[in-house]
């Protein structure tokens, strides 16, 4: 039975389970990037890889300027303007896919250029399996992103019926706060090794 | 023609106000965010060794995301509600 077919009472019920089941995953997630954090804590110490820092500032000013982009997307369907929600979510989609283009394509390679490969000790190592593991969750958000903009396009979603949307806007919200605490450790904290 | 001015401006629709309020909302969030940004990047590069600082901004900056933007807080309601 498609979501526009369930009764509006059935389907707010189901949406609490909704929530909770997505918050559960999310947690499970949140300790695999924890558990990394501490691993670049452990293994560095006081110290930090070679990085440019304003990159750094520019791609996380990216995800930031995304986040927002999501929220008024969520914002725009949550009270049936279809257009918004179409215009916010796209440029939400194509700011992903800067940011994935800026670690991948452009700060791995400077990194690299730099001698800081992923066989170069603990720094490198630890840069590139904590940049890695985030990318792939932007590269999984922007999947999810544009499945939801598809959707949308189709009129799947309704202002009391867009779970998928909302879904996507905490999912892609968490990748934000991820990068919150993996900027400052790989950017900023500590003192560049020598 | 002043009267009916001022019954246009009587009738705005709630629902119209209610987007209107919520992008505000959104907006002064990402404002907050933006200044948090910009302040732990001056704080990193004048005074390297401030590390609890900078995870004071890091968890500052996830509680606004947490709070306002993820809505952590329908967790704990019935049912959907914006």
């Amino acid at each position: 039975m498609a979501a526009h077919e369930v009764p509006l009472k059935e389907y707010r019920a189901k949406l609490s389970n909704n929530r909770l089941g997505l918050w559960l995953f999310l947690l499970s997630d949140a300790f695999v990037f924890a558990a990394l954090l501490v691993t670049r804590f452990v293994l560095l110490g006081d110290t930090r890889p070679e990085l440019s820092q304003g990159l750094g500032l520019g791609i996380t000013a990216l995800l930031l300027v995304s986040s927002f982009f999501m929220n008024r997307a969520e914002t725009e369907m949550a009270h049936g303007n279809q257009k918004g929600f179409l215009k916010a979510i796209l440029i939400t989609f194509i700011l992903g896919l800067i940011f994935l283009v800026g670690v991948i394509g452009v700060e791995w390679q400077l990194a690299k250029s730099h001698g800081l490969t992923p066989d170069a000790g603990q720094a490198g190592a630890i840069f590139y399996v904590m940049t890695g593991f985030h990318a792939f969750h932007v590269i999984t958000g922007i999947l999810f992103i544009w499945i939801v903009y598809r959707n949308g396009k189709r009129g799947v979603y309704t202002a009391e019926r867009h779970w998928g949307v909302e879904a996507a806007a905490v999912y892609w919200h968490f990748v934000d706060v991820a990068w919150i605490f993996f900027y400052p450790a790989l950017y900023l904290m500590g003192t560049v090794i020598g | 023609m002043s009267d009916e001015i001022v019954q246009e401006v009587q009738e705005v629709d709630p629902q119209e106000e209610a987007r209107v309020e919520a992008i505000k909302a959104g907006s002064w969030v990402f404002m907050m965010l933006a200044i948090l940004t910009v302040g732990e990047f001056t704080t990193a590069v004048i005074a390297a060794p401030w590390t609890f600082i900078l995870w004071l901004v890091a968890i500052w900056k996830a509680y606004y995301v947490i709070k306002d933007y993820m809505h952590i807080g329908r967790l704990f309601k019935d049912e959907e509600s914006h």
